[in-house]
C-alpha cells in the first residue's frame, strides 16, 4: 500500500515551475501490479521515483509501510574500477547482508548474468549488455515489496531477454510491480491498474485496460495548437521506438539526422526511405503518405534517407558534409549517368524518387 | 525483507561506502596512498633544508622534522577531510538511488578512510623516524590521540556543512578552496605560537586549528607547552558548526538526494 497525502511536486526552470503533480491525494492499495502512462515529460519517472522514495514530493507526503527496490537495470551505481563481484558485495553490504547471505547472492547473480570470467573483471571494461545483465541479475536476487521498473525489460538477445522476462513474472508472483513503459504489450502482460499522469493530475483506474484506452484518449484530443507545440526533443516512431531527439533516431536507423528533419518538417513526418513515420512527442501521429512536395524527374533519394531536388542539391548537400572527399558540383550528376547511382566516395547510392520503391 | 533499525541500516552503508572507497583508491590510483606520505615528506624535507640554509638554530629539545611531521600530517589530514567531504555528495550521487544510502553516510565513510589514511602515514613516518635517529618520543600519547580526533570531529562538523552549503552552490567549494590556500602558513605547522610577536600571536589565535596543532605539539613534545590553547574556543567551534551543518543538512537531505 502506498498513500499519498497533498503531494504536489514541481520542478523550477528558468524561474518557472513545471508541475509534475499538483495536490494529488490518492492510496495505491496492496497486491496491485501499477503501470505508469503519460506522454513523455509529464513526469511518470519522477512519480516512479517518489513511489519509491529516491525522490520527493516538494510539498505533500508519500508513506508506506512496504520495501522498494531501487530502479531494476540500475547500472549507474555501479563503480567502474571495481569488478562486478565487488559491485555486487556492495549493493550486499547496503542491505545488510552477512558473509553467508552474500555469498548465496553472488552465486545466484554470476549464474543468472552468464557473464564468465568478465565478473571478475572492472565494470567499466563491460559492455552495456554486461551491465544490464548484471544489474538485472542483482534487482532479482533481492526480495521486496515493490519492484520498480523504469522501461528496463527488454535487455541483452533474445535469449536473455526471455529468461529475464520468465524470472521477472516468477518473481512477481511474491512482489508487485511499479512499472513505467511505453510499451503497452508489456503493461497489459505485468500490470492489473494503471495511473495516467498528465499535466499535474493522476488518475488511478483499477483495470490497466482503461487506463491504457484513457492514455489513447488524451493523446488523441489534444488541441491543434497544443499539438503542434512539441513538449521535448523526443521523437517517436511508428515501429514503436522513441528517441531522444533527432540525431539518436537518426544514428538508430543509419541515415542522415536531416532525413528525420525533412520527414517531419516536410512530410507530416512520412520517412520514404525508412517507410515510417515519425512525430514529435507530444504530437498526434499522422497516417504514412507518399512524398507531398513536386516530384520532378530528376528528385533523387539517398541510401542515408535524404530527398534532393535535383542531383546539384544532393551534390551541394555532401559538399558541406563529407568536405575531404572533393566533391564536384556534377558528382551525384555524373554517378547517377555513370555508375547506377553508386558513389564509392559518398558510400551512398541515389535513386530516382519516381523509381523507388 | 525484515525490518532493520535506522541505525543498523546507517552503520552497513557506511561500512559497505568505507570498503567501497578504499577498493576504488587501490583500484585506480594506486599512488593515491602514496601520495599521503610523498606529499608531506617532500614538504618536510624542504622546509628542514630552508630552516638549516638559514643558519636558525631551531629548538632546543626537538628534531625539528619530526614537528613539521606531526604538523603537516595533522595539515594533510583536514584538508583531505574538507575535499573529501565537499565532493562526497556528488561522487556518491548515483548510489543515491538505493533508499539506504544518505547524503550523510558518505561524508562519515570518506571520515573513516581518512582516519585510516592518517593512521597509515604515521605509521610509516615512525618508521621513517626511527631509521633516521630521530628523536620521536611523545609526552603525552592520550592528549595527543584526543587532539587528532578531536581535529577530526570538529571538521565533520565544518565538513557537513560547507557540504551541503557547496550543493546549492557551486562557487562556495571554489572560494573556500582559494580561502584555504593562506591556511598553510597561518595554522602554526611551521613555527610554535609562542616564537610569534605579541601582535600576531594575538590574531593568529583566532584560527581555531590553530589550537588544534598548538595542542598536539604542546602535548607531544616535552619542551613545549599547551598554554596558548583555548579549550573553550575549541569546543564553540566544534559544536556550533556541527549543530548548523547537521541542522542545515537535515533540512536539506531530500533536497540533496532529489538533485
Amino acid at each position: 500500500m502506498i498513500e499519498l497525502k497533498n503531494v504536489t511536486k514541481y520542478f523550477k526552470t528558468e524561474g518557472e515551475k513545471k508541475y509534475i503533480l499538483k495536490n494529488v491525494t490518492l492510496t495505491i492499495p496492496s497486491h496491485v501490479n501499477l503501470g505508469i502512462l503519460g506522454r513523455n515529460g509529464a513526469g511518470k519517472s519522477t512519480l516512479l521515483r517518489m513511489l519509491g522514495g529516491i525522490d520527493y514530493p516538494t510539498i505533500g507526503t508519500i508513506s508506506s509501510p512496504n520495501t522498494f527496490s531501487w530502479p531494476m537495470g540500475l547500472a549507474g551505481g555501479f563503480q567502474g574500477s571495481m569488478t562486478g563481484r565487488q559491485n555486487i558485495k556492495f549493493v550486499c553490504r547496503i542491505y545488510g547482508q552477512r558473509a553467508k547471505q552474500i555469498n548465496e547472492t553472488i552465486k545466484f547473480v554470476q549464474e543468472f548474468a552468464e557473464i564468465g570470467d568478465y565478473f571478475d573483471m572492472p565494470i567499466k571494461i563491460y559492455s552495456s549488455g554486461m551491465k544490464s545483465r548484471l544489474s538485472f541479475g542483482l534487482s532479482l536476487a533481492f526480495d521486496f515489496d515493490y519492484l520498480i521498473i523504469d522501461e528496463t525489460l527488454s535487455v541483452g538477445d533474445e535469449n536473455f531477454k526471455k529468461k529475464a522476462k520468465d524470472a521477472l513474472m516468477k518473481k512477481i508472483e511474491n512482489s508487485n510491480v511499479l512499472l513505467v513503459s511505453h510499451s503497452m504489450s508489456d503493461l497489459r502482460n505485468i500490470c492489473d491498474a494503471g495511473i495516467l499522469i498528465d499535466d499535474g493530475k493522476i488518475f488511478y483506474y483499477e483495470d490497466i485496460e482503461d487506463a491504457i484506452k484513457a492514455y489513447h484518449a488524451i493523446n488523441a484530443t489534444l488541441p491543434i495548437g497544443q499539438n503542434n507545440a512539441p513538449a521535448s526533443s523526443a521523437i517517436l516512431c511508428s515501429d514503436g521506438k522513441h528517441f531522444d531527439n533527432i540525431n539518436s533516431a537518426a544514428n538508430f536507423y543509419k541515415v542522415r539526422p536531416m532525413s528525420i528533419v525533412q520527414a517531419l518538417d516536410e512530410n507530416n513526418g512520412s520517412n520514404i526511405f525508412l517507410k515510417k513515420v515519425f512525430w514529435r512527442d507530444g504530437q498526434n501521429k499522422l497516417p504514412f503518405q507518399t512524398w507531398q512536395n513536386s516530384i520532378e524527374k530528376e528528385t533523387i533519394i539517398s541510401s542515408d534517407g535524404v530527398i534532393f531536388e535535383n542531383a546539384l542539391e544532393a551534390s551541394f548537400f555532401y559538399m558541406d558534409r563529407v568536405p575531404k572527399e572533393n566533391i564536384d558540383k556534377m558528382h551525384v550528376e555524373k554517378v547517377m549517368n555513370e555508375e547506377d547511382g553508386i558513389s564509392k566516395k559518398l558510400n551512398v547510392q541515389f535513386y530516382y524518387l519516381s523509381e523507388y520503391k | 525483507m525484515k525490518k532493520r533499525t535506522s541505525f543498523s541500516i546507517f552503520k552497513s552503508v557506511v561500512i559497505a561506502l568505507f570498503l567501497r572507497e578504499i577498493q576504488t583508491r587501490f583500484g585506480t590510483k594506486k599512488l593515491g596512498y602514496l601520495w599521503g606520505i610523498i606529499d608531506p615528506m617532500t614538504q618536510i624535507i624542504m622546509f628542514s633544508l630552508v630552516k638549516s640554509a638559514l643558519h636558525d638554530r631551531g629548538m632546543s629539545g626537538i628534531d625539528y622534522p619530526v614537528f613539521l611531521a606531526t604538523g603537516f600530517l595533522t595539515y594533510n589530514f583536514f584538508k583531505a577531510l574538507m575535499n573529501g567531504s565537499m565532493s562526497a555528495f556528488d561522487a556518491n550521487r548515483a548510489l543515491f538511488s538505493y533508499r539506504q544510502v544518505k547524503p550523510i553516510d558518505a561524508i562519515v565513510s570518506r571520515f573513516f578512510v581518512e582516519f585510516l589514511v592518517l593512521f597509515a602515514s604515521i605509521t610509516v613516518f615512525i618508521s621513517f623516524g626511527l631509521f633516521f635517529g630521530l628523536n620521536i618520543s611523545v609526552k603525552d600519547f592520550n592528549m595527543v590521540i584526543l587532539a587528532v580526533a578531536w581535529l577530526g570531529i570538529f571538521w565533520i562538523g565544518i565538513g557537513i556543512l560547507f557540504a551541503v552549503i557547496t550543493n546549492f552552490y557551486e562557487t562556495f567549494g571554489k572560494i573556500i578552496s582559494f580561502i584555504s590556500l593562506p591556511l598553510f602558513f597561518l595554522s602554526g605547522l611551521l613555527y610554535t605560537v609562542d616564537s610569534l610577536p605579541p601582535i600576531a600571536r594575538e590574531i593568529i589565535l583566532y584560527n581555531p586549528i590553530v589550537h588544534f596543532i598548538e595542542m598536539i605539539h604542546g602535548n607531544y613534545f616535552s619542551v613545549l607547552n599547551t598554554d596558548y590553547v583555548d579549550y573553550e574556543y575549541m569546543i564553540f567551534w566544534t559544536i556550533v558548526p556541527l549543530f548548523i551543518g547537521l541542522f542545515f543538512y537535515l533540512k536539506a537531505e531530500k533536497k540533496i538526494i532529489a538533485s
